[in-house]
């Protein structure tokens, strides 16, 4: 059976249709074309030509008229829409006028500047021009290093090379920044929260580090579709911005299937688990000889699926080796055999995290399954666009699975398929951020005392770093005096410079099989957990936190173990406030103090709890922004006489908000805390916090504030639609948890403090 | 919360815990403006530091200088080729006083576009086998600009910039500050020899390493006060003196440079005396008295010198003469294996088989028995000199099956043998 035939018989199955909250057929879609552009090199037409491309999509010549007025700008565009060429073509063009130009392409990981290196290079080669294109990254060998920097035009890196390893030794690289025309920076929607917020500030010591020089680069950035392309880029890079807004790539037939698996628990509301659902889908459609990708959520579902899906395919002739796993945590060159198994078709399903959302090319695959929302609609149709990338028919999955996003967006499909809802957000004046980026700039060069960075004046910054002993101040210039390299001092991925090794002790000496930021390592390698990693389970014997080393042993459980974090909170200062709801909204700084205290151990299959254990590691410290909303004392009475309890109720709704603001603020519903207080020691009343989990917050709270109205009015449709009768992990959390009368107490606050618009809906 | 306040309290909980400052250094109060340069200015001047330029007074873009005589033997008024002694070039220089000795003192060890050199050493030959040393310091980074022009006018009319692993560290440093203050390299006409170079071949296999302060002290014989100051601990030196304005472990900088700068000549003497001996080859070159080992080390490093600069048959001759010397040392010079595997190679290059055939001999009289030697003699025995028993006896040793009985073939005169 073929994936059309597949796809007609589960349209009659009623047994499957039952869960289908939405089908919708994508028609197939003509494509804009434009002839290329007189001002273009004629000898790139000729290479377009001879690859069969006699003309340009109608996006890809408005990036060669902009690149060729000198604007910056950005190109929204999904998925296989020829977007490369929307930079290749200016950087090109200009290259073969001016031997002397060269380009920085920044690209988020280091797999895809490999991949993006190819590309150009290929396209140079059939100019058979001398364009010397490099990538440039942890992995370029000592020796290869000189000819970059020198003769390079293209540069194909990565942010976190450029902060550590270009910035810091600049003069090494007179040449590429003397002559720098253009920076590329693709997949910008990437670079939002503390990672955007970190790369914004790379870039402002990027276009620092040019000035100096005398080059005054352009941008071109490429973005995922989201609601703020425009903004996005521009924050990111603060450089005034184009948007190329209409795309005019054509595409085929795509099936879009919204899933929702059956509630196993009516009274609690729980339904089916998101991977048995998934790998019983994703059996059907391993029978009908579809190249498949199945994207799940976390590192140990990934692991989870694979190994169902390794035995599955066995039964239906598919050896396990054509069933992979993707992720982090797999070695470089596993990977490329993956990549390259993709694509000439010997893996037939690949099970991924996130890791494949981005462009690296896999060539064209008929089927996604994603077990669980993206966490964003443009993460999601980045995954969605996977499958069918060369105008054929295809499907997509997606199985939602309790969490409450994935619940509203398998509710709400509408929200999906309409125009982009989602604002990207970053903070690159992150205190905490800033001030680390600062050093690194002084350290490149000498601040001058009246210098501004980025759109603000920085010296109290610089007089503080002066005061601590690491800047010197003398003579109008601040300058970098400490024996340390202060770039080695920051990831631009997480909070924490250290990771924790994780050590085979079954492999004679010990073998690394991996790494993991201290927080996660907290949760998922303190001591006696279970840590799958390539199929594999392994047992943490001990984690010496000192050491950063997470010793564990092969073993084989029918259990997998799961980390409990519990965390206190302290209001510090009020920043902002304004009425809002019947209630005071406020935004301002809290310190926060967690601990992962116990694990439970999880059964496989059939997923109930066979035990717990307690946890000894260090408290983890923050302070951080927060949203809080303050709700007026009569309220309290009021619940009483209704017969609700006011700690239920906050408790509900601090679930519930901090499961539906995410998909508003496109933050990973972890980069985002809530919870609650009945009496708050700051605001002695019953507060409710949203705040930003990274230190010093990188702007989520901050648009909660502005967009609290409609968080709200979307938590209160989404309890409306909610098939539980007294909460449940979906929306106001299981009674069990926030307590019976939860739910109805939410419902009743939001419809309390609520505008009077929403009250309607909120009634459920 | 203000902001000083927030950036203090983000500060403490994501920086790693720093050492605290003692009371002493929190309370200490630093003069300001005029009066701090004056007060600087009479500080440096105990250590011997002058500005530069006295008619511009203490202004902060001073460079601050000390001058030093010491004596040093300098090499006969021409050198010999040193061409192949370094990295690069070696014949830049025909005279000892066209080399300019360069060492600097700088803020960290990391090297990147933020570390700066605060102290800069230069020394030359100045007649009477004294070598002139000049110190640059920064009494302050605005000072910088004025420092590498007064290094290039002084640097000028040398030929030679002689350091010791400058050319990785030094010399790239001083390129990046000028960069960075649009000036052009200072040392741009002068061809750079780096010391660590020919020393690492000189003295890699009889010293622990071929750090200069090693090499100092166990070829030069120099030793050092207890005021040198360890090099881990010179770019805090620096900061304290900006900060607080303390001097004290900044003389032992000083020290520590000047006691460089004078190392390095003394090195640079010995590596001229190496290269007259490969000149004058190994029967002519004067003994070393009472100190064999170092006499049979000198031969070997000049055998593999004359092996780098692709001189084969002086090669051969060096290393034989170890091997001579080694022996006449019994077997506690001769004991290491890699001594004997390098000069078998080159000298098998020269195809000496006789003195191939001594140095085995030799190796094997004084007790080495590994397989890789009795193989060299098997090969050497069985296609060289055509000994087929000597090379029975030899592979047998050596365990080396196939050769065993194609040699006993051989001996018993059939033909080759056909691997089953």
């Amino acid at each position: 059976m073929n994936l059309a035939q597949l796809l007609q018989q589960l349209k009659t199955e009623e047994r499957f249709l039952r869960h289908v909250t939405r089908w919708e057929v994508i028609p197939p879609r003509e494509g804009q074309y434009a002839d290329f552009p007189a001002e273009l090199d004629p000898r790139l037409g000729e290479v377009l030509r001879r690859r069969g491309v006699d003309r340009l999509y109608s996006h890809q010549a408005r990036a060669v008229a902009l690149a060729g007025q000198g604007k910056s700008f950005v190109v929204p565009t999904p998925t296989a829409s020829g977007k490369t060429l929307c930079y290749n073509l200016p950087v090109l063009d200009t290259i073969l006028n001016n031997p002397h130009a060269r380009a920085l392409y920044l690209f988020p990981t280091k797999a895809l500047s490999q991949d993006q290196m190819h590309e150009v290079h290929s396209l140079v080669t059939d100019l058979g021009a001398d364009i010397k294109t490099f990538t440039f990254d942890g992995d370029t060998p000592e020796t290869a290093r000189r000819a970059i920097r020198s003769s390079g035009h293209i540069v194909v890196t990565n942010p976190d090379m450029l902060h550590q390893g270009i910035l810091p030794h600049h003069t090494l690289w007179v040449k590429l920044f003397e002559n720098l025309k253009y920076v590329v920076v693709d997949e910008v929607h990437h670079y939002r929260g503390v990672f955007g917020s970190h790369v914004a500030n790379v870039l402002r010591r990027l276009q620092r580090v040019a000035r100096f020089y005398g080059a005054d680069p352009q941008f071109i950035c490429c973005s995922a579709t989201i609601a703020n392309p425009r903004e996005l880029a521009q924050r990111l890079t603060g450089m005034d911005m184009e948007e190329i807004a209409q795309n005019g790539a054509p595409r085929g037939e795509k099936h879009f299937i919204f899933y929702n698996p059956p509630v196993v628990n009516q009274e609690l509301g729980i339904r089916q688990s998101v991977v048995k659902t998934t790998r019983t889908i994703a059996e059907r459609f391993m029978g009908s000889g579809a190249q498949m990708i199945v994207f799940a959520r976390s590192r140990m579902r990934v692991e989870l699926l694979l190994t169902y899906l390794e035995k599955a395919g066995r039964r239906v002739g598919i050896k396990s080796g054509e069933v992979r796993g993707y992720r982090g945590g797999y070695l470089p060159n596993e990977r490329r055999a993956i990549e390259q198994g993709l694509r000439q078709g010997q893996v037939s399903t690949v099970v991924s995290t996130n890791a494949l959302e981005l462009g690296i090319d896999i060539g064209r695959l008929d089927v996604c399954i994603m077990a669980g929302y993206a966490g964003t609609v443009a993460s999601t149709w980045q995954q969605a666009g996977r499958a069918g990338r060369r105008q054929n028919l295809s499907a997509v999955v997606l199985v939602a699975s309790s969490s409450p996003a994935d619940q509203y967006i398998i509710n709400h499909p509408d929200y999906f398929l309409g125009r982009s809802p989602e604002h990207a957000t970053l903070d690159p004046d992150n205190l905490v951020i800033l001030m680390s980026h600062l050093k690194c700039a002084a350290f490149e060069l000498p601040f001058l005392a009246d210098e501004s960075y980025g759109d603000q004046p920085v010296g109290e910054i610089l007089d503080y770093l002066a005061e601590q002993g690491v800047l010197h101040r003398g003579e109008g210039r601040y300058h970098w005096m400490a024996d340390t390299y202060p770039a080695e001092d920051v990831s631009l991925r997480s909070a924490a410079p250290d990771n924790v090794v994780i050590i085979d002790q079954s492999l004679p000496g010990g073998r690394i099989i991996g790494e993991m930021d201290l927080f996660s390592a907290q949760e998922m390698l303190h001591d006696d957990a279970v840590y799958l990693h390539g199929a594999q389970q392994y047992h943490v014997d001990r984690l010496d936190w000192d050491r950063r080393e997470a010793h564990v042993q092969p073993v084989k459980v029918d259990y997998y173990t799961d980390a409990q974090r519990k965390s206190e909170l302290k209001t510090l200062t009020a920043e902002l406030d304004r009425p809002l709801l019947n209630g005071q909204a406020a935004l301002g700084e809290v310190g926060l103090v967690s601990k992962v205290t116990v694990y439970k151990k999880i059964k496989l299959g059939t997923h109930e709890n066979v035990g717990a254990g307690r946890v000894h590691l260090p408290e983890m410290e923050m302070h951080t922004t927060s949203f809080w909303y303050e709700i007026p004392e009569v309220l309290q009475q009021e619940m009483l006489n209704a017969g609700l309890d006011l700690g239920d109720a906050l408790k509900g709704l601090a679930h519930l908000l901090g499961r539906v603001a995410p998909v508003f603020i496109m933050a990973d519903p972890s980069d985002l805390h809530a919870t609650a207080m009945v009496r708050s020691p700051f605001t002695g009343l019953p507060t409710l916090y949203l705040y930003d989990a990274f230190p010093g917050g990188v702007g989520y709270a901050r648009r909660i504030f502005d967009q609290f109205e409609e968080i709200c009015e979307a938590a209160a449709r989404h309890l409306g639609v909610c098939p539980c009768s007294k909460g449940c992990p979906s929306c106001t959390g299981p009674g069990t948890e926030s307590g019976d009368t939860a739910r109805e107490g939410a419902a009743w606050l939001l419809r309390r403090v609520g505008p009077a618009r929403q009250q309607a809906g909120a009634g459920g | 919360m203000d902001l000083k306040k927030r950036l203090a309290s983000l500060d403490r909980l994501t920086r790693k815990p720093a050492v605290e400052k003692s009371a002493a250094e929190a309370t200490a109060v630093r003069p300001a403006g005029p009066e701090l340069a004056a007060a600087q200015g009479e500080r440096l001047g105990a250590l011997g530091l002058h500005p530069l330029d006295p008619e511009a007074g203490t202004d902060s873009s001073q460079v601050y200088v000390a001058d030093y005589a010491d004596p040093v033997p300098c090499p006969a008024d021409t050198l010999p080729a040193l061409a192949g002694f370094f990295a690069r070039g070696g014949d830049e220089a025909t005279a000892a006083r066209q080399v300019l000795f360069l060492d600097t003192e700088t803020t960290g060890l990391m090297g990147g576009t933020g570390t700066l050199a605060f102290l800069v050493g230069v020394s030359w030959w100045q007649p009477g086998d004294t070598l002139r040393t000049r110190q640059f310091f920064l009494p302050s980074p605005a000072a910088e600009p004025r420092l590498l022009k007064t290094l290039a006018e002084l640097a000028q009319p040398f030929a030679v910039v002689a350091t010791y692993n400058g050319a990785a560290f030094d010399l790239p440093l001083l390129r990046t500050r000028a960069l960075l203050n649009r000036l052009d390299d200072p040392l741009a006409g002068l061809a750079g020899w780096d010391l660590l170079v020919p020393g690492r071949r000189l003295w890699n296999r009889q010293l622990p390493d071929c750090r200069q302060q090693t090499v100092e002290a166990r070829v030069c014989g120099l030793q050092r006060g207890e005021q040198d100051i360890p090099g881990q601990l010179i770019p805090q030196t620096w900061f304290t003196f900006l900060q607080q304005g303390h001097t004290e472990d900044l003389a032992r900088v000083l020290y520590h440079n000047r006691r460089d700068m004078v190392g390095m000549a003394h090195i640079f003497a010995r590596l001229v005396a190496a290269a007259h001996d490969l000149e004058a080859g190994p029967r002519s070159a004067p003994a070393i008295p009472g100190d064999a080992a170092r006499a049979w080390h000198r031969a070997w490093s000049l055998g593999r010198i004359a092996e780098y600069r692709g001189q084969g048959d002086v090669a051969g001759l060096w290393l034989a003469e170890a091997v001579q010397q080694a022996v006449g040392l019994g077997a506690a010079g001769f004991t290491q294996e890699r001594f004997v595997a390098d000069a078998l190679r080159v000298i098998k290059r020269t195809a000496d088989w006789n003195t191939v055939e001594n140095i085995i001999a030799r190796a094997l009289h004084c007790g080495q028995n590994g397989a890789w030697l009795h193989r060299e003699a098997a090969i050497l025995y069985e296609h060289r000199l055509i000994r087929l028993e000597k090379a029975l006896h030899h592979a047998r040793q050596a365990g080396e099956e196939h050769r065993i009985r194609r040699l006993e073939n051989k001996l018993a005169g059939r033909g080759p043998v056909i691997p089953s």
